[in-house]
């Protein structure tokens, strides 16, 4: 029997929701209801609280506490105004920086060692952004980029360390409702070497986490991290890495060579795939898909691609930051090395500095997402958020969404290392991804094709072992409170003579609009500049189809990932004009196709 | 040779010193007043709770060698900090003023805290001076059958409402349309319209209880609906929801207690601008009644 993430509990509002918790606290991962053909879990895989000491120079004073309240649906002050999310999240990993925990526990400790040095008292008392911003370069930006030293005066050493991670470890333990709500114990382990991010947070599956996280301190090698992890593994704990932001990576990410300069090799490679299962696609700081300068021919390339990025710390765009290639990249060196170290499935995330997760909405995006940097649309109009970019090329962040048997931290992360998962850009539609053989064009019901899916095929993020030409059984519908669905495509990537190549086919659309030759009528669905509402007529509010690729060579390594797009919606910066009386510059866009990007599945040459 | 003593910077400072200390002395005798006498006393209740600070920051039981870490640190502090006041080096020093302020916030926030746990009576008295927090939303149980825009003809509509209305099954093909359960336990209206959309949540108010009907609109399509259960909003028993009652209490009360005492304190006194540029809204906040 399904049971559905419908179902009421999940969507209650906090007031019910909590009224259950009674009941709730008492049970277990294994009384928590099951159903084999799984649901799809929403929720937030990276968030920063005060316990971050850029968040808490930024002005944040939420702790982990606060954010797993806040992600169940409870109003929480936010930077001074009360602010709620429009729907409580499935589960939550709070991702505060390993490397500034032990400040976190000087700063937030009243009476702690270190409390009363001057400049904790500094970091505490910051008025505005610009004091903060001077702190924040000095004492976050610079130590982070690999200059001067990583510590400030104040920090009180190891102690500390495990101090904060204790108190995180024991907030993400008072709010697991297994079955309800989900936490996953976790920490982001942030490494910019020259400015390159090389950032990773770090999940747990279970209790069973380190005494003290391992921070780019002791390694900003991501090697230095994997082994450090191995080392976990070996002791018996159960631990994955997700690497983001690879739009401001340098290049660096889907790297030809290790950090040391070591040509990727082999074990590299097999440490690497085994170490690093998904890949941040999107979040604030922008979507690390694709750009239209490299992709000229996804005429959906141009999203939140946060274009300032590239006026700061020299994070110039070049091909090789974008989740495309470096898909294209793993697939060639599979075929060099009989590995491939991008095998990478999708997830979204904020990376909040709130203390906020997944506050996602673009109708209420109030609060911004780091501190004093973006408080306000009279801030958000006009300012910068330091070494990064134009705050009006931020956007609210992405979402994660999980094909899981059960709400339960095991489950979920299990999902997650087997890469049964999408991202959306923030709304809540699902996605459901099949390669095999034998589907049926259509089904009786939602259940027969989801069990005829898993029986016949491989889902998202599975490799597709046939020796015909796959068939993919996709579906997805959309979000109930947004618009419909304009199509869905199948982005094809494949390795042949030596190059890397790239394809995109539209295979449903709404309304009957997909040509014999491929080419979909646009939809002509327009926002209403004045509300800002969407179309409402428009649309398909489920697609769904049996896609056979026309261009198939069984010789050839490729992989396929699924891309849904939603009808055209109204961005935060138009909700922030019609509301505050704020007005943005000419060339930012007030409207946006949201998406949602399924996991590959890979097709392997063996 | 005394001339080149007197020129040595040392006697300098040495006699400086002693001309300041001979000065303070004079100038604020009745606080070095007995000075020699003063005590510094470690009692159990001071011993018990620095103990307890430094369990809570570190996460276990101090050391013997901790512990006389604990007295040698407490023991300079206080010596310290009592000969800091004796200079007045409290005074007009940012970092104090900010400490204090910040205690002295701390403090009611504090006052708060040692509330609790707070007593069944102001439970109950926040409980009801608070409705909007514990308010049960309008909630509605239901069956439901879904069709999609492009499936849903009138006929179809029509046919299926008649046969349900009659004891007829939900159509095969139409259960658990786009994953969307049929059967909805007691949900409140807002997490409705959030699974469905469209203002699906507001049509069910219109719909009679007990009988099929529709179809009503959603963002999903169009349903036709069973409603089985129509609450409306009420306020929560207190005893039902006591537990989430205590929490709210708690993030309230810390909320309330900083900015109520700010006022109170505020109002014993008057806030003068003599500076330009203070914006007229600031004034106005701070203006006298």
């Amino acid at each position: 029997m399904t049971r559905p993430n419908f179902l009421p509990l999940i969507g209650l509002s906090a007031l019910l929701a909590s009224t259950a918790t009674g009941a709730l606290a008492q049970a277990t991962e294994a009384d928590a209801p099951t159903n084999p053909l799984k649901e799809a879990y929403f929720g937030e895989q990276h968030v920063h609280t005060g316990v971050s000491m850029d968040a808490f120079i930024g002005g944040s004073r939420l702790t982990p506490d606060d954010a797993y309240r806040f992600a169940k649906g409870e109003e929480i002050m936010v930077n001074g105004s009360l602010h709620k999310i429009k729907r409580p999240l499935d589960f939550v990993a709070v991702t505060d920086h390993s490397e500034f925990m032990g400040e976190a526990y000087s700063l937030m400790t009243e009476g702690a060692p270190g409390y009363d040095d001057e400049i904790a008292v500094a970091f505490r008392t910051a008025p505005d952004l610009e004091t903060a911003l001077g702190l924040y370069g000095k004492y976050v930006l610079t130590p982070l980029a690999g200059g001067g030293d990583p510590h400030p005066p104040f920090f009180q050493g190891e102690e500390a360390i495990k101090t904060t991670w204790q108190k995180n470890f024991e907030a993400t333990e008072k709010h697991y409702e297994p079955g309800t709500f989900s936490t996953i114990h976790a920490y982001e382990w942030t490494s910019a070497p020259g400015g390159s991010n090389q950032h990773r947070n770090v999940f747990f599956r279970d209790t069973n986490v380190p005494e003290m996280p391992f921070s780019s301190n002791e390694g900003a090698d991501p090697e230095m991290l994997w082994s450090w992890m191995q080392t976990q593994r070996d002791d018996g704990k159960k631990v994955f890495a997700i690497p983001h932001n690879s739009n401001e990576s340098k290049g660096l990410l889907f790297a030809e060579a290790s950090l040391t300069g070591v040509p990727i090799g082999q074990e590299y490679a097999e440490t690497r795939a085994s170490m690093e299962p998904l890949i941040e696609m999107m979040q604030v700081k922008g979507n690390s898909e694709v750009v239209p300068n490299f992709w000229p021919n996804d005429e959906f390339a141009d999203f939140e691609n946060a274009v300032s990025i590239q006026r700061f710390n020299g994070r110039g765009f070049v091909k090789e930051n974008f989740v495309r290639y470096g898909l294209g990249r793993g697939i060639k060196y599979n075929a060099d090395l009989g590995v491939n170290p991008f095998k990478y499935g999708f997830v979204g995330g904020t990376d909040s500095h709130n203390g906020t997760p997944s506050n996602v909405e673009e109708d209420n995006f109030a609060v911004g997402s780091h501190g004093y940097a973006d408080q306000t649309a009279e801030i958000r109009s006009t300012s910068v958020l330091e070494g990064e970019m134009l705050i009006s090329d931020v956007n609210p962040g992405a979402l994660t969404a999980v094909w899981a048997e059960s709400n339960t931290r095991g489950a979920i992360w299990d999902s997650m290392l087997a890469k049964e998962t999408f991202a959306t850009s923030g709304p809540r539609m699902k996605v459901r991804v099949f390669a095999g053989q034998g589907f049926a064009e259509s089904y009786d019901s939602y259940d027969a094709m989801v069990t005829d899916g898993y029986a016949k095929g491989v889902p998202m993020g599975g490799d597709y072992t046939g020796t015909e030409a796959p068939q993919f059984l996709v579906w997805a519908m959309k979000d109930p409170i947004g618009p419909n669905l304009d199509r869905i495509q199948i982005i094809k990537g494949w390795y042949e003579d030596g190059e890397m190549k790239d394809t995109i086919y539209d295979v449903v659309a709404s309304g009957d609009r997909l040509q014999a030759d491929g080419s979909v009528t646009p939809v002509d669905a327009p926002i209403n500049m004045e509300t800002g509402e969407f179309d409402a007529e428009k649309g398909d509010p489920e697609l769904m189809t049996v896609w056979t690729d026309p261009d198939w060579n069984p010789d050839v390594e490729a992989f396929y990932y699924v891309r849904v797009l939603q009808l055209p919606t109204a961005r935060w910066t138009l909700y922030d004009e019609l509301r505050e009386g704020v007005s943005y510059p000419e060339d930012v866009k007030r409207e946006l196709v949201e998406r949602a990007w399924a996991s590959p599945i890979w097709h392997e040459v063996n | 040779m005394l001339k080149s003593i007197l020129r040595e910077p040392l006697i300098h400072f040495l006699v400086l010193g002693g001309l300041l200390f001979a000065a303070w002395n004079w100038l604020a005798p009745q606080e070095s007043a007995g000075s020699q006498e003063e005590v510094i006393t470690l009692d159990q209740a001071r011993l018990d709770h620095l103990q307890t600070l430094w369990t809570a920051q570190w996460k276990r039981d101090p050391s013997p060698g901790d512990l006389k870490a604990i007295i040698d640190r407490h023991l300079r502090q206080e010596v310290f900090y009592r000969e800091a006041l004796r200079m007045g080096l409290d005074k007009e020093d940012d970092i104090i003023r900010t400490r204090l302020a910040q205690k002295m916030e701390a403090v009611s926030s504090d006052l708060s805290m040692l509330m609790r746990p707070p007593t069944e009576e102001q439970l109950r008295a926040f409980h009801a001076a608070r409705p909007d927090l514990f308010t049960l939303p309008q909630a509605y149980a239901f069956r439901q059958v879904l069709y999609l825009p492009a499936e849903a003809d009138d006929e179809a509509l029509d046919a299926t409402l008649a046969s349900l209305q009659g004891g007829g099954e939900v159509p095969p093909g139409q259960r658990g349309k786009l994953a969307v359960p049929t059967d909805w336990a007691l949900t409140p209206a807002q997490a409705l319209e959030n699974s469905f959309g469209g203002g699906f949540a507001e049509s069910l108010s219109e719909l009679p209880v007990g009988i099929w009907s529709g179809p009503v609109r959603s963002g999903l399509g169009l349903h036709l609906v069973l409603v089985t259960e129509n609450q409306p909003e009420h306020l929560a028993p207190f005893d039902e929801v006591r537990d989430f009652v205590a929490r709210q209490y708690e993030y309230y009360t810390v909320l309330d207690a900083q900015e109520q005492m700010f006022r109170e304190l505020l109002d014993r006194y008057e806030v003068r601008f003599e500076a330009e540029g203070v914006p007229d809204a600031v004034r106005q906040e701070y203006a006298r009644p």
